[in-house]
């Protein structure tokens, strides 16, 4: 439309690049095909609007506690199925806290086995094997640090009251660039968790299950044992001193990356850990990360300790204020399934299938028509992240609709059979997939390197019509 | 409240070509100015002015609306984060896009995820699926979205890229040649070459 005529009858010759390209634009069935190029697809609002309030509030230095609480919040939209959205920040800490628990048990090195013994009593605080008489705290701990380039510096100052065996509360305070004093909550008490945010005056239920507070939750806390193998390649750890840390003798723990490590190592390998240890209880008194260059990413330390006080259980809960927005983070629960799963069905005009076998780990999201296509159900299934990958999640998705929604690619494919169907299964990367029909319905199976290719077989094998009524096994073992 | 920018293109590209160039370089310099400032608020409207070409580029490139939200997320806050390293010596889309490119190259190098490049074409059929559209106009459409597959698929990876830049993003060609880091000319080249090979596809078919 923006061409002369007269161009197009000139020779070929004569024409100049941008003109030839001009040409080859607006050439009728090319042209076409072009528009076809342009998706249409409006950004969902929903999303438009969630983003906009995220980029608002990255006006404002946050606080450390606050992309810890944000990375908490992500593994649970994975455990409902989602993508984790990596949020540079939240990329920066969970990786930190990750690099944290792996370097916490580095401690089968011949020369510092002063530290790996400290770090072992550490851990078994964590884990609550032992509680070395510590029942409960209440503390103040200073926040500081700037979690990557193109992060913000940033200090706050957070409360934190802890009961055995997993009871919290951490109560966040940190200011915004107009010096506004903004404040984050979260709690557990091991059977309920949750997270408020008064400036947004936004509540949300959290899985107790999926962060489970420990008296050591600096350095984050989960299977730890799983991560020795690889902190015992990759770190060395020192104790290098002592100090008093808000009145408490503590012990100073160094973690460096062992010579030629880094780079084939996983994740902030370059890190330089510090770690302060107190010397009776082993509760971590404060942690500090920096990066090769040793500049400071992040430092939280206690100023204030108060050990063994008596804490009211009532501290660790907290309904949603007065007119709160509420978000349920949580998974959902198996009868809340069964009958999303049951609404599902009377959605479609095709047969709907539910699995009766999910390999061990994984949980439950609730089924879903996605945009954009409506017409075809999602059902997702997310474990947690293997160690020292925070972007490979355990994750398995069935996807179902009528006949001739998927086609396998040409040429593709290893034929199978799964109980009288036949199908056929792909492995592209680290994922693989069955596509197959059963009754006039077009399901695709895909699972991440985390799941064998028998496992996924099984699911698919154990598929049943989700209209019969009764109770599915959606957690196989 | 968010300014629909494909209408937008839409009514300046029927303006003469003084005056379409005019309202191109006033939507550059507008950008610029805002960029400038570098406050949140003048962030936000290049937020909204850009949102939806970044979100329809990287849909169009990973294949679903999840990964596409996913990566955008992570383009509007680089660029906040990035905004004081701004230098108005291209234009600020050029230099958005340039954050997608890489954020794009990163998150495929994380996942490394063939699932998105399974589902890219069915998410792109489903995505142009019009409801109220018949089924001799859904026959049709279902044609030319395989003419599409096939023609896509036909062109190597730094093709695809231009040709996603150019017409999906609708970047100017200095544009894309400033986010691919090529000359201008060379891009414009390997455009040529995208676009006569789609079109041999499409003729081969139409025999």
């Amino acid at each position: 439309m923006f061409k002369n005529k007269i161009t197009l009858q000139l020779q070929e010759s004569d024409l100049t690049l941008t003109e030839r390209l001009t040409e080859a634009e607006t050439d009728t069935a090319t042209g076409q095909l072009l528009q076809l190029l342009k998706l249409e697809v409006d950004p969902d609002p929903d999303f438009v609007r969630q983003l906009e309030l995220r980029l608002r509030a990255m006006n404002r230095p946050q606080s450390p506690s606050q992309p810890l609480l944000e990375a908490r919040t992500k593994m649970q939209l994975a455990l409902r199925g989602n993508k984790l959205r990596l949020a540079s920040a939240v990329v920066v800490v969970v990786s930190l806290i990750m690099v944290g628990l792996v370097a916490s048990f580095t401690f089968f090195q011949p020369s510092s086995v002063r530290a790996a013994e400290i770090m072992t009593r550490a851990a078994q605080l964590s884990s609550g094997s032992d509680s070395f008489g510590l029942q409960s705290y209440h503390g103040k701990l200073s926040e500081s640090g700037k979690p990557g380039p193109n992060e913000l510096y940033r200090e706050a100052v957070a409360e934190v009251w802890f009961l055995a065996p997993n009871s919290r509360r951490i109560e966040t305070r940190t200011t915004d660039t107009g010096g506004k004093s903004v404040q984050y909550l979260s709690g557990t008490n091991g059977s309920s968790a949750w997270s408020y945010n008064p400036d947004q005056n936004l509540y949300t239920q959290l899985d107790p299950g999926a962060g489970k507070a420990t008296s050591n939750f600096l350095l984050g806390a989960t299977d730890l044992t799983t991560l020795l193998q690889t902190a015992n390649r990759y770190y060395n750890v020192a104790l290098v001193g002592s100090e008093v840390i808000a009145g408490r003798p503590a012990y100073i723990i160094e973690m460096t990356p062992k010579q030629g490590a880094s780079g084939s190592a996983p994740l902030y390998t370059s890190s330089h850990m510090k770690f302060w240890i107190d010397q009776q209880n082993y509760l971590e008194l404060g942690v500090e990360y920096r990066d090769a260059q040793n500049k400071l990413l992040a430092k939280m330390i206690y100023t204030q300790l108060e050990l063994n006080p008596t804490l009211d259980t009532t501290l660790f809960q907290l309904d949603p204020p007065k007119g709160a927005k509420i978000e349920d983070e949580r998974p959902p629960s198996l009868a809340t399934l069964d009958i999303s799963w049951q609404e599902a069905a009377n959605q479609v005009t095709y047969k709907l299938f539910r699995p009766s076998f999910i390999p061990a780990g994984l949980t439950a999201a609730l089924p879903q028509f996605k945009q954009p296509r409506p017409g075809v159900l999602n059902a997702n299934y997310a474990g947690t992240q293997p160690p020292g990958n925070i972007y490979n999640l355990n994750e398995l998705i069935i996807m179902e609709g009528p006949t001739g929604t998927w086609q396998l690619p040409k040429g593709k494919g290893e034929a199978i059979t799964v109980g009288r169907y036949a199908g056929a299964y792909l492995k592209e990367g680290d994922l693989q997939h069955i596509f197959l029909e059963v009754d006039g319905t077009a399901i695709a199976v895909t699972g991440d390197a985390a799941i064998t290719k028998d496992q996924l077989i099984q699911v698919v094998a154990s598929l049943q019509p989700a209209v019969v009524t009764g109770s599915f096994i959606t957690s196989g073992k | 409240m968010i300014e629909n920018k494909w209408q937008f293109q839409f009514e300046i590209s029927e303006l003469p070509a003084t005056e379409l160039k005019s309202a191109i370089d006033n939507n550059a310099e507008r950008d610029e100015t805002l960029a400038a400032r570098g406050d949140m608020d003048d962030f936000i409207q290049l937020y909204q002015h850009h949102l939806k070409p970044v979100h329809n580029y990287l849909y169009a490139r990973l294949g679903n609306r999840q990964d596409a939200e996913d990566v955008t997320a992570i383009v509007f806050e680089r660029a906040w984060t990035s905004l004081k390293n701004y230098k108005p010596n291209g234009s600020f889309r050029g230099w958005l896009f340039t954050i997608v490119h890489r954020a794009l190259a990163d998150y495929y190098r994380q996942h490394k995820s063939a699932r998105n490049q399974l589902v890219q074409v069915e998410a792109l059929a489903e995505t142009l699926f019009d409801p109220s559209a018949g089924p001799e106009e859904m026959a049709l459409l279902s044609e030319r979205l395989r003419q599409v597959r096939e023609a896509i698929t036909s062109l190597n990876q730094e093709q695809r890229e231009v040709v996603y830049l150019r017409f999906v993003a609708d970047l100017h060609y200095k544009e894309v040649a400033q986010v691919t880091g090529k000359r201008e000319s060379a891009v414009k080249m390997i455009a040529y070459r995208a676009l006569e090979e789609i079109r041999r596809r499409c003729s081969d078919v139409q025999k």
